[in-house]
């Protein structure tokens, strides 16, 4: 999509891929794409914070391999790197700087000093206020955060992290592509939707109260019949209702998944285990850390016969520690 | 729920204002920096009393600041029960202190007198400090606790999280009384034993009748002599002991107050029992919610890779990954562990707040010190997971980690000045680069 701009660069800023150690589909979509945009822009990718298995190990990071085959440019095995390229003739900086500590984040923004008339800074995470970003940039890029913003007044933009944290709100989220011409007298903008290359199947949620395990199980998997998704999409299906214990304990969540991926043979399926679980107790406290309240709703309802001698000596003994 | 605090000579503070908003808040500071006073000074406002490791302090003339003759604290806060905005004036002074309770901007108090104002005080939030600790507050190291604990200490850890050891101390109240009574049956019992040998050793009333008889026969016969007299005067003052001992055996206090107290213990032990019985009850009805409640948290953080989170019987904790495979939590990495425990305690307040109250909940989590105990890998994903707390309107983090900086709407830095004078405090709002 973002080739029918014919762009000069491209600009990924970080959690390409969710986890350190990527899917073998994932990485190899990633190998194919960046393979074909090889010889017509230039790819910079930054690493975010789902590329690090954790803390900022820039080197355990799947983006290594990538730049290895020369299909990216990164910051290697570091946080910060500074590149000079010439397009159109021009001289352009372009600063790079992967998920780092915030203090490495402010040295960067406050040390470099570009040469050039055009430097663009990319950041994965850029906790600051556009106006209180140092003017030496033409202009900001940052990820991190799932939903879009631009700021045209201070130049800076974020097109939304297409990293899935919790499939639930992903859907909604509205990821857009932002194509900056930079010029050295400033910025223009256009921005276009992010169409979600993956297809998502949201199943109207089902409810499993009071059913037994190979009931609730059953119906998890006819929800499921009931599909007819295309190839390869994400499908999603919620499932709520109370249950007991007993229930949840005997389900066989992971045979059920396993199930739903042989018929549907999805990107991701995903059953979201919404129900609640509750131990059949016919005694409800209103307010269980009211000891008199409670005591006394438990000798309701247990018909107790002492109940008035009880209330008596409670507020006897009890009354004063109470105010 | 908190909207302003100001406070005059308390502790360190010699005149400070700090206001609270919606959503979270991180007060950050090192050390000594007064972090704590603001919380006691929340505390007091509220409660009339200053939690200190887990007792309530009793001399409060010592949180007047050296060389000032009272201290001044000022709250304002939302009243849960009618969404109210009141403002609690409470003055520390060397004898005591004074309250006064106000209605939004009104001169007049709608409560003077400190005990009034406490009532009105726990009227207005509907509940009582113990509870309100129980709903609000995460106590200093909880989480590092939880995730280190023996599954035995951790129950009873959590159990107290829960505020239901309130169960357990009024169960001991109950025992002392018990005892007493014990006692006082005891003491009555000697008492009794001992007028009773005292009787055994006195004559008989029917012996000393007799004996007058045999004395008037005896005076009949020969005549009246001066030692009879002598005679039937000692005899009346043994019928008089015997009539007193006789009185006091048959004395209420002695007689029917035995069975009393008997009574009275066994309806105080079936109190005992109801006292040690509902506490598990109310578990059971409480930790369904707290499962439900720490999965949304926990999910939040780690939803790319779980999916659930159950709490069996004896709160032990096991994950299910997005495959549908049980995780067992010793399983799960030192990260996640941490994150469960902080999900998990977590919970209990907002569990505790949904449906521990037949009132509305205050809508107010204290977080003090969440990341103490855990090294810098355990807490990295701490202030996303505070970010992530919308389940309440306010959340307090009290905390010296400068991680938080950032990720809290609200900030409040203090910085110590050196001793007896006010710490620096710098206010943030914190806003997204764009927002």
């Amino acid at each position: 999509m973002a080739m029918r701009k014919s762009p000069d660069i491209i600009v990924h800023t970080g959690d390409l891929f969710h986890e350190a150690l990527p899917q073998n589909d994932d990485r190899n979509f990633v190998i194919k794409t960046f393979k074909k945009l090889k010889d017509k822009v230039d790819v910079f990718v930054l690493q975010g914070n789902h590329d690090h298995p954790y803390g900022f190990r820039y080197n355990h990071s799947p983006l290594i391999g990538l730049e290895t085959m020369g299909l990216i440019h990164g910051t290697g095995e570091k946080a910060y790197r500074g590149v000079k390229k010439t397009y159109d003739g021009k001289p352009v900086e372009i600063h790079l700087l992967s998920w780092t500590s915030e203090k490495m984040l402010d040295r960067a923004l406050h040390t470099l000093q570009p040469k050039e008339d055009i430097a663009l800074f990319f950041a994965h995470d850029l906790p600051r206020r556009g106006e209180d970003l140092p003017v030496t940039f033409d202009y900001y890029g940052c990820g991190h955060k799932h939903t879009f913003r631009l700021d045209k007044e201070n130049n800076v933009g974020r097109p939304g992290s297409t990293c899935y944290v919790k499939w639930e709100t992903e859907h909604k989220g509205s990821k857009k592509l932002i194509v900056v011409d930079v010029d050295a007298s400033g910025c223009e903008y256009d921005v276009e939707t992010l169409n979600d290359v993956r297809g998502f199947k949201f199943v109207p949620p089902i409810n499993i109260s009071k059913m037994g395990p190979e009931q609730a199980d059953k119906s998890i998997k006819d929800s499921l019949d009931n599909l007819s998704p295309k190839e390869k999409s994400i499908i999603i299906l919620q499932v709520n209702g109370t249950i007991d214990p007993e229930t949840e304990r005997k389900m066989e969540r992971a045979k059920v998944l396993q199930y739903g991926e042989r018929q549907h043979n999805p990107l991701f399926l995903h059953i979201a285990a919404n129900w609640r679980c509750s131990v059949p107790e016919d005694i409800k406290f209103s307010q269980p850390l009211d000891v008199e309240t409670s005591v006394e709703e438990y000798m309701d309802h247990t018909k107790d016969d002492l109940k008035d001698q009880v209330k008596t000596i409670m507020s006897k003994f009890l009354g004063d520690s109470k105010k | 729920m908190i909207r302003k605090l100001k406070m005059k000579n308390f502790k360190v503070f010699h005149d400070q204002e700090f206001e609270f908003n919606q959503g979270t808040t991180a007060i950050v500071g090192p050390n000594g920096s007064g972090k704590t006073t603001i919380l006691e000074a929340i505390e007091f406002a509220l409660f009339r009393s200053v939690t200190r490791k887990e007792k309530a302090i009793k001399k409060f003339e010592g949180l007047i600041r050296h060389s000032a003759k009272n201290a001044k604290i000022h709250l304002e806060f939302t009243a849960p029960v009618n969404r109210r905005e009141y403002r609690v004036e409470r003055t520390i002074h060397k004898k005591g202190s004074d309250a006064d309770l106000f209605l939004e901007k009104d001169r007049e108090p709608v409560a003077t007198e400190p005990l009034r104002v406490d009532k009105e005080i726990v009227k207005l939030l509907g509940m009582n400090k113990h509870a309100f600790s129980a709903l609000t507050y995460v106590r200093q190291g909880e989480i590092f606790k939880l995730s280190r604990d023996t599954p035995a200490k951790r129950r009873s850890g959590l159990y107290s999280m829960m505020g239901l050891d309130i169960y357990d101390k009024q169960r001991k109240v109950v025992h002392k009384e018990v005892k007493t009574m014990e006692d006082e049956i005891e003491n009555i019992e000697l008492t009794k034993t001992r007028l009773e040998s005292i009787r055994e050793h006195l004559p008989r009333r029917e012996e000393l009748d007799s004996a007058i008889g045999a004395i008037d026969n005896i005076e009949k016969d020969i005549g009246t002599r001066k030692e009879f007299d002598q005679f039937r005067v000692i005899v009346k003052k043994v019928t008089h002991s015997l009539k007193a001992v006789d009185d006091e055996l048959s004395s209420p206090k002695l007689a029917k107050r035995p069975k009393e107290i008997e009574e009275e213990t066994e309806i105080a032990e079936h109190l005992k029992a109801l006292l040690q019985t509902i506490p598990q009850v109310a578990e059971n009805q409480l930790r369904p919610h707290i499962r439900t409640e720490a999965r949304t948290i926990f999910r939040e953080i780690f939803g790319d890779r779980y999916d659930d989170l159950v709490i069996d019987d004896d709160f032990d904790i096991s994950l299910f990954d997005l495959q549908g495979n049980r995780v067992p939590l010793k399983s799960a990495s030192g990260g996640e562990d941490v994150c469960v425990n902080f999900a998990l305690r977590v919970a209990i307040n907002t569990a505790l707040q949904k449906y521990s109250t037949s009132t509305t909940p205050p809508g107010l989590i204290i977080l003090d010190e969440p990341g103490s105990g855990l090294d810098e890998q355990r807490r990295r994903w701490l202030p996303e997971a505070i970010a992530g707390l919308e389940v309440v309107d306010q959340v307090i983090v009290v905390t010296h980690m400068e991680e938080l900086k950032g990720t809290t709407n609200h900030m409040i830095s203090l910085t110590p000045q050196g001793k007896g004078r006010q710490p620096l405090v710098d206010v943030d709002e914190m806003l997204d680069i764009f927002e």
